[in-house]
């Protein structure tokens, strides 16, 4: 973007939309570096040295292990009650009218552009996101639909979109195809160069066309698999009626990734069902919460900023820390606790199905990356209260490490002390006891998995005609396998991207196959 | 009309009231919980809240055995649940033992320190033992032919005929021939005839002949060495000692604090952190060396028992027998199979026993 007199101040330094520490010099370089640095090394030195702590000093190991344990009951029974409290909050809002919530408001100057990165994901799976679209209780003349195209993607994307276009055109304000060029300097492939391009064309093409004002513009970034609820509309516009500085605000809806969940495999309903509780816990602490996959923000707080990072992988959180560090932590997010749909991951074979859960929570555990940018950043922005700052670090510091570490030391370094101990601690009652103190707790901390199971059986859609009932005492037990999914799809991709972080070898972003069983 | 507060995330005072009760479970639960994996039990009769404890480990060889301890039944044992591991002891001396019917009972007394877990290993042999008979000749159809009814204490899975003559019919039996070889020295002094000589020649009674060949050989197996010594069997670690079974050298295995349990719990507490109190010599200065029990009797041959390397195979004069290493309090000795003379010989995981005329494979299983 050449033109910048929009831009907020903080914006509109050279370094605020930094990816990677290439892309500075001098002492910048080495402080970003440094950051980048910090998780991957903070992770492994943890994961080590335990293991070097249960060889030279197991007793003491030993005792780590279980107050890591206890500690580990106790947060499984907090991030329950947060879950708890979200699942009734979520379910009370898809009973709410919240068309009638929103009379009492003037909202018909509100427009919606809802944009929708398309790369080359299967007919069915757009057509669905559209026709879930048109469902919206909410006027569609008043939303603007944006499929947002690759050129890279060929001409047949581009015909598919046409088609698209004469199908839908009709029905909404507007229905406009943009496509996002290949090859511009500088940018990385991915969904984020493809949104801010799709955000500008829209800037140009309709908003300033028609005279839409971006304050009076609320853009919802879907990926392509999202399927609204009817009342999204309605319940964004009461939460941004009613948002202390709705200018300043980004809207996160609770992502259940169920569009598909009766053709999912079992490890992938748990994988997927687990980023939702993960997020519905978020949703009752906001104060910890970045924006994440779909979510709403104004049109004015993106042009204020230039939209989305396109130089970056992890684009849907990186946006929220662009606008809260270019507002000076004047920014917020806002929890909607309302629904939208997702794809869990299906490919047409299992290990395909594990390859691709796996690659999916790497990119999305590559969030790390949002960590560095903080830490930069905030060393840089003074205008951010010292305080918050530092909380906000630790936080998220706290984050990415409990989320790499955590899963291995409890479910596989907790052995640590009784296979290196060494004689003298091996014939304690201290190691003996180890492992069944351990166990026990860990079988404690398993009754938040009946929580789990019960709410996971509220989400799922329908059960189709075919499918067999003994299939939701599959989807019960199903959360036994929350270990092996918490150390494989979680843990290892987490550690692989940090550590590609922390020697430089930098990810780039990788587009989730969608994949629906006929 | 709905209410704002349906619509609000928690209050950030109620998410702050749970965190710092959770927190406060944490910090007061942390001590218990490290004091009961320590060793430490409550103390209901009196003096002190803590009294210290021990713990027993026993591992048994087969499923369906009974594991007692202190004539307490405390585990059968079935598969994947062989072992028992018994918390929260008296210090003190404790009697264990482990039966299953029809076998020989393991019985031993074992120490019970506080803090610290003992174990122990139990076998339980059969009482009549099953072989397989392997003799010099078989019929066309593979039957065995002993010369006589075999007087052995076991009982047997071959089908065999007795025949005291050689027809012409019979053929060698090349597994015999080959197994033969396995106890060629040890014959050599006792026998002038081939003992297929002496089936030809009709001689029914094999309990009178006696292997005198001196056992010279050392076997070496997991860190263990047997060797022979002016007659008596020893088993030796050679390995390091990081390694050594818990029987070697157990004996020196002591607390170094005089101090009363609750003396122990308040200086733990004072130092703000409840760590080993145990002290278990890393140096230990003693041989690793167990005499094995032979029970006064010339011992012809020595093996380990088939998979373990705490158990050991005497043949002695009055047959074989399997012996514990572990020493503590008193060897275990189970006879495998009783009989005069008998040679013994493990290969491949079997073990062979032998009278002169006709060799034995025991068949040991769980």
């Amino acid at each position: 973007m050449s033109h910048d007199q929009q831009l907020l101040e903080y914006a509109k330094r050279s370094d605020f939309k930094v990816g990677r520490a290439p892309e500075l010099t001098g002492r910048d370089r080495k402080l970003y570096r440094f950051f980048e640095v910090l998780p991957g090394v903070a992770s492994w030195t943890t994961l080590i040295g335990v293991v070097i702590l249960s060889v030279y000093a197991p007793f003491f190991a030993a005792y780590f292990i279980i107050a890591f344990a206890v500690y580990w009951v106790l947060k499984t029974a907090f991030l329950s009650y947060h879950l708890r409290h979200n699942w009734k909050r979520l379910r009370n809002h898809l009973r709410m009218d919240w068309g009638q919530m929103i009379e009492r408001f003037e909202y018909g100057h509100l427009y919606h552009v809802v944009i929708l990165p398309f790369h080359k994901e299967p007919a069915d799976v757009i057509d669905a996101t559209v026709t879930a679209l048109s469902q919206s209780k909410y006027d569609l003349k008043n939303i603007i639909v944006v499929l947002a195209t690759e050129e890279r993607a060929g001409k047949e994307a581009q015909e598919f979109a046409a088609q698209m276009k004469e199908k839908w055109g009709s029905i909404f304000s507007s229905f406009l195809i943009t496509t996002h060029p290949k090859d511009i300097v500088g940018e990385m492939p991915g969904k984020g160069s493809n949104a801010t391009w799709a955000a500008e064309q829209v800037r140009k093409e309709i908003l300033d066309v028609h005279g839409i004002r971006y304050n009076h513009t609320l853009v919802s970034i879907f990926d392509i698999d999202t399927a609204i609820y009817p009342d999204y509309f309605n319940c964004l516009v009461w939460h941004f009626m009613t948002a202390s500085r709705p200018l300043k605000s980004s809207f996160q809806p609770v992502p259940i990734f169920n569009n598909n969940m009766w053709e999912a495999s079992t490890l992938s309903r748990v994988v997927a069902m687990s980023s939702t509780f993960w997020e519905m816990v978020q949703q009752e602490r906001p104060e910890r919460m970045a924006t994440f996959s779909s979510h709403s923000v104004s049109f004015q707080a993106l042009y204020e900023i230039g939209y989305w990072q396109t130089n970056m992988v992890s684009e849907d959180s990186r946006i929220y820390w662009n606008l809260m560090i270019a507002n000076n932590g004047e920014y917020d997010v806002i929890p909607l606790s309302y629904p939208v749909s997702m794809d869990a991951n299906v490919a047409p074979t299992f290990f395909g199905t594990l390859k691709n859960i796996y690659r999916q929570h790497r990119r999305w555990t590559y969030g790390v990356e949002n960590f560095v940018y903080i830490g930069y950043h905030f060393t840089k922005n003074k205008n951010i209260s010292l305080k918050r700052r530092i909380v906000i670090l630790l936080q998220q510091a706290e984050g990415y490490w409990s989320l790499v570490t955590n899963p291995i030391m409890l479910f596989i370094l907790g052995w640590a002390p009784i296979f290196f101990g060494g004689r003298v601690f091996h014939e304690t009652v201290l190691s003996y006891n180890l492992p069944i103190v351990v166990r026990n707790l860990l079988v404690f901390a398993m009754f938040g998995l009946v929580i789990s199971s019960f709410i996971s059986l509220t989400l799922i859609p329908p059960r189709p005609e075919g499918r067999s009932r003994i299939r939701y005492v599959v989807m019960a037990f199903q959360w036994l396998l929350v270990p092996v999914t918490m150390v494989a799809f979680s843990a290892l991709p987490g550690l692989d991207a940090q550590t590609r972080l922390m020697l430089g070898k930098y990810m780039g972003f990788w587009v989730t196959p969608k994949h629906r069983k006929k | 009309m709905v209410e704002v507060s349906e619509i609000q995330p928690l209050p950030r005072r109620r998410r702050r009231y749970t965190f710092l009760f959770l927190v406060a479970i944490f910090i007061s639960s942390l001590p218990f919980l490290f004091l009961y994996a320590t060793g430490y039990r409550l103390n209901l009769d009196g003096e002190g809240p803590f009294v210290s404890t021990g713990g027993i480990y026993i591992s048994v060889d087969r499923t369906g055995a009974e594991i007692y301890i202190d004539d307490e039944l405390v585990r059968e044992t079935r598969t994947f649940r062989t072992a028992f591991y018994a918390q929260g002891l008296e210090p003190g001396v404790h009697r264990v033992h482990v039966q299953k019917l029809d076998h020989h009972t393991w019985v031993k007394e074992l120490p019970v320190y506080a803090y610290l877990v003992t174990e122990a290993l139990a076998f339980n042999l059969p009482e009549v033992p099953t072989v397989r008979i392997i003799s010099p000749w078989r019929t066309n159809t593979g039957e065995t032919v002993v010369s006589a009814n075999p007087v052995i204490q076991a009982t047997t899975t071959s089908e065999f005929i007795v025949s005291t003559r050689v027809p012409p019919s019979f053929v060698a039996d090349t597994e015999y021939a080959t197994l033969l070889q396995l106890f060629a020295t040890s014959t050599s002094t006792s026998a002038q005839v081939t003992p297929i000589e002496r089936v030809a020649s009709g001689i029914t009674s094999f309990l009178d002949d006696t292997a005198t060949t001196t056992a010279t050989t050392t076997k070496i197996a997991n860190g263990v060495q047997l060797f022979e010594s002016e007659g008596d069997v020893y088993a030796k670690w050679i390995d390091s000692r990081e390694q050594m079974p818990y029987y070697y050298c157990a004996e020196e295995f002591e607390l170094t604090t005089s101090q009363t349990p609750d003396e122990e719990v308040e200086e733990s507490y004072e130092a703000g952190f409840i760590g080993p109190v145990q002290y278990v010599p890393t140096d230990v200065v003693c041989e690793p060396v167990i005499k094995l029990d032979r029970g006064d009797e010339e011992v012809s041959s020595f093996d380990f028992f088939p998979g373990s390397t705490d158990l050991v195979l005497l043949a002695r004069s009055s047959g074989v027998y399997a012996v514990e290493i572990d020493d503590r309090a008193w060897q275990n000795v189970q006879p495998l199979m009783l009989g005069a003379g008998l040679d013994m010989r493990v290969e491949n995981g079997n073990v062979y026993l032998y009278d002169g005329v006709l060799i034995y494979q025991v068949l040991i299983d769980n």
